[in-house]
């Protein structure tokens, strides 16, 4: 328990005999792990989300295909006018048809190649139903055709003729980069693989900023060695044993930040008494210090860490297993390095200036904790438990509008099967149509179907009135005579291409997964990944929030007080709910990204609870006031906290303005999370704290003084 | 001033009582296709198709060369669908003697196919036989209400 200080002086001189060989054998141990299971990274979150999904099965299942669907936005020279003339109308023409030639490549949908029923009701005899494409169609002609219909092709072309928007279906993410586009253009043609050249750079630099940070803190080179040398070993050891148990071969390349910031504050807490210690004592008793004084809390958050995200390994979701994997490994390894490797390596080291500059910080934030206001501090908690229960209530209501996916100008195909297309299935079609359509309004376009073109067709056939069995007979013979078949059907399914103006796209995809009167199937990646995370973000949020219940069980449990859980959980919940309110504000989607970021929260949160609650207890036990046991927390605690958390927020802004979008995402999550962690950590936890301790709902033992 | 009262009233009933004036009725898939049935074996027929398409055409229509264009160079429209065609001429056009021709030759499917799709240029006054089957064909378009060249009648599968 907190009181119990362990005698290590023997360990210690077992680590210092054998020091060589415990650094020789983490080397070692790690590079075997490393070459045996070598994990394969990638930034897309796709196969991650996919792997899950429900819908995807059910697709198969049917023994649909699934394809990516991308977009391409083309913006033309604005400069000289007119934008639109013969000579880009070409060019744009053109591309569409380069596109469908690529290799992968299965559809393209664009402004140029758009089916469209001339509507021809004169008294002339002769008379044909025509179909033409607007790719057939010269300039001034398209032009009037899209202002004529009010702009129905919003989604291929702005009013201005400006931009325009290639959706292009394939196999694979497609590589455009040998065409020819005119004006500027936007594409996402990655796929998830990893600009290793880029990352690499990346990480060198930041390596030279965390090198430079911590000679200017420690003032040797000890810690900066010692810091890259432990992540290093931690990060490889946590991915190839996740590798090795789970069979899981791929990681997400963001995940490597939650190993990296988990151990960098872990690391903190035992350097930085190492180092802050050889200021009145000697060399090795520094060491005996670092230990004995940080192995129980650090065991603790271990602890922590393995109970509570470990009931989460039993969910069957390859997302949460390595979400859950990621912390724990991370916490588990870097304790036991903690413990052996570092240790010995820093035995080699003696520092010369063994003092840390803005300690005088910790004797500020004593003060300001001491002097608390009551009334703010409830009133936070208020609103926080309020946030609590209101995302609750989006997240496990009827409708779960927790989450958004606000998109615009996008496309997504559905697919229904059938045995044959007559007038009750044709007439199912349109009532979807219709109903989708009062649903969302303006938040969508077009819905294009065979239902709607049968509709138009026999709205342009002088030889027939509404839509009956012959009617419909007739239109199937025109899409056969303007061979147009495979556009909206196969052999066992129709194509529905709705074509999205701005809208949350959760909302569709639950009202689809909602709708009951035809069968409807998702075959685009981008709407199978949405109904993959509309149907985890309940169950990522609960394994969440009971992570948080267990974590708060187990304080309760450590430092033998009830009110110790209404500690942990609300310190765990803080960052985490006030997060989400940001992003159910600002309509961030639910990503990969965002569940890591709140991973390396939860577990920088629950071992800042650990550290700074085992400490406050231990002096307060051994009789120290609360403003000297404050003191003392911020120094030992508080600071490596505040440079761990600061160095991590440097790094992960730095990161934001990388050209990676899922660093990108993860570097502004996690330095938003990051930032709330460390409020929480340095202004509520003490806070909490002292509440407790006024209160006398805790005790500590015999020297207790107030 | 009552001549206007009276011219204004009347143009106002006029515009109340006034009837949008009626699309002809079609008649019955019945009885459309007993029509059809009586003209059959008058048909040029085209394509092997499982599915019977009747079709009412003039060899000198624009409308009607496009779709005969669309349906013969696409095998798929020919392997689909039998098309029963029937010329029926359109008055403005003036090619009673050219449908004459067309059935007056003895492979009929290859003249109809020429005249429309290379314009040939076939002419005859006909005979009584072409002169029977041209009036039979025209009395059941009448019934049908055949306004528009191309016309088409699907026949349902069984």
């Amino acid at each position: 328990m907190y009181y119990y200080t362990p005698d290590v002086n023997r360990y210690i001189e077992f680590i210092l005999r054998y020091r060589a060989y415990i650094i020789l054998l983490t080397f070692f141990f790690t590079l075997f792990m490393a070459v045996m299971f070598t994990p394969k990274f990638l930034s897309s979150d796709e196969l991650f989300w996919l792997k899950d999904s429900q819908q995807l099965k059910q697709t198969q299942s049917k023994k649909l295909s699934t394809y990516h669907l991308t977009k391409l936005t083309v913006r033309i020279d604005d400069t000289v006018k007119p934008f639109f003339d013969e000579e880009t109308h070409r060019a744009l023409s053109t591309l569409h048809k380069e596109l469908l030639d690529l290799d992968g490549v299965q559809k393209v949908h664009s402004l140029f190649n758009n089916d469209f029923v001339e509507t021809k009701e004169s008294d002339e005899e002769s008379e044909m139903l025509t179909i033409i494409n607007t790719g057939d169609m010269d300039t001034l002609r398209l032009q009037k055709l899209v202002k004529d219909l009010d702009n129905d092709y919003s989604n291929f072309v702005d009013d201005n003729f400006k931009t325009f928007n290639y959706f292009i279906s394939g196999d694979k993410f497609i590589d455009i980069s040998s065409l020819d586009i005119p004006g500027t253009y936007t594409y996402d043609q990655n796929g998830g693989a990893i600009n290793w050249y880029f990352l690499g750079s990346f990480f060198l630099f930041i390596l030279l900023i965390t090198f430079i940070i911590f000679r200017l803190l420690f003032r040797c080179n000890a810690a900066f060695f010692s810091a890259i040398l432990l992540i290093t070993f931690t990060t490889a050891l946590s991915f190839t044993i996740i590798v090795m148990v789970t069979g899981i071969e791929t990681i997400h390349v963001s995940m490597l930040f939650i190993t990296i910031s988990i151990t960098l504050v872990d690391f903190l807490y035992f350097y930085y008494r190492w180092h802050v210690s050889q200021y009145k004592v000697s060399r090795d008793n520094a060491l005996v210090k670092m230990i004995n004084r940080n192995m129980m809390p650090a065991m603790w958050t271990s602890v922590i860490t393995v109970l509570g995200l470990g009931s989460l390994l039993l969910i069957d979701s390859d997302i949460i297993k390595l979400l859950s994997l990621s912390v724990i490994l991370a916490s588990v390894l870097s304790y036991l390095l903690n413990l052996t490797f570092l240790p010995a390596f820093l035995s080699y080291y003696e520092v010369a200036y063994a003092r840390v500059p803005y300690t005088k910080i910790g004797y500020l934030l004593t003060t300001r904790s001491l002097h608390y206001n009551k009334k703010f501090l409830f009133g936070f908690l208020s609103v926080v438990y309020l946030l609590l229960i209101i995302g609750g209530y989006m997240l496990y209501g009827k409708s779960n509008n927790f989450f958004k996916l606000n998109v615009k100008n996008e496309q997504m195909e559905l697919k229904i099967p059938y045995k044959q297309i007559d007038l009750p299935f044709i007439q199912s079609i349109e009532k979807f149509t219709q109903s989708i359509q009062e649903r969302f309004e303006d938040e969508i376009d077009e819905v294009s179907s065979i239902s709607t073109l049968i509709q138009s067709l026999n709205d342009s056939n002088s030889q027939t009135d509404e839509l009956d069995e012959d009617a419909l007979q007739q239109a199937l013979f025109y899409i056969d005579l303007y061979d147009m078949s495979e556009k909206y059907f196969d052999e066992n399914t129709v194509n529905i291409v709705i074509n999205l103006s701005d809208i949350n796209k959760v909302d569709l995809i639950e009202w689809l997964m909602n709708y009951e009167g035809i069968e409807l199937y998702f075959v685009d990646n981008a709407t199978l990944i949405g109904s993959a995370k509309y149907n985890k973000a309940i169950l990522l949020t609960s394994s969440i929030l009971t992570a948080l219940v267990i974590i708060g069980l187990i304080i309760g449990w450590i430092f033998q007080a009830g009110p110790m859980v209404f500690l942990g959980l609300t310190i765990n919940a803080i960052p985490l709910v006030l997060f989400g309110t940001i992003v159910s504000i600002l309509a961030i989607p639910l990503s990969i990204e965002m569940l890591i970021a709140m991973s390396i929260s939860l577990g920088l949160a629950s071992d800042a609870t650990i550290h700074f609650a085992f400490k406050y207890f231990r002096f307060r036990y051994f009789g120290r006031t609360q403003k000297q046991t404050l003191a003392k927390i911020y120094f030992y605690s508080g600071i490596p906290v505040i440079i761990g958390s600061v160095m991590l927020i440097g790094v992960f802004l730095m990161l934001y303005f990388s050209q990676v979008e899922s660093l990108r995402l993860i570097g502004l999550y996690s330095a938003i999370l990051i930032s709330l962690s460390l409020f929480t950590d340095l202004f509520i936890i003490p806070v909490i704290l002292l509440l407790l301790d006024n209160s006398g709902k805790i005790k500590f033992n015999r020297n207790k003084s107030p | 001033m009552i001549k206007v009262i009276v011219l204004s009233l009347c143009l106002i009933s006029n515009l109340l009582f006034a009837k949008e004036s009626k699309k002809p009725k079609n008649l019955t898939y019945d009885i459309s296709l007993s029509l059809f049935n009586s003209i059959h074996t008058d048909a040029i027929t085209l394509g092997s198709g499982k599915k019977l398409v009747y079709v009412f055409l003039d060899p000198l229509c624009k409308h009607s060369r496009k779709f005969m264009a669309l349906v013969s160079k696409n095998p798929k429209m020919l392997s689909k669908y039998q098309y029963g065609i029937f010329l029926y001429t359109i008055p403005r056009l003036k090619s009673t003697d050219v449908i004459s021709a067309i059935y007056m030759s003895k492979d009929q499917q290859e003249t109809l196919l020429q005249v429309m799709l290379q314009g040939t240029k076939h002419s005859s006054k006909g005979n009584r036989e072409v002169e029977k089957k041209v009036e039979k064909i025209t009395k059941v378009a009448e019934a049908l209400n055949v306004r528009k060249r191309p016309y088409i009648f699907i026949k349902r599968e069984q």
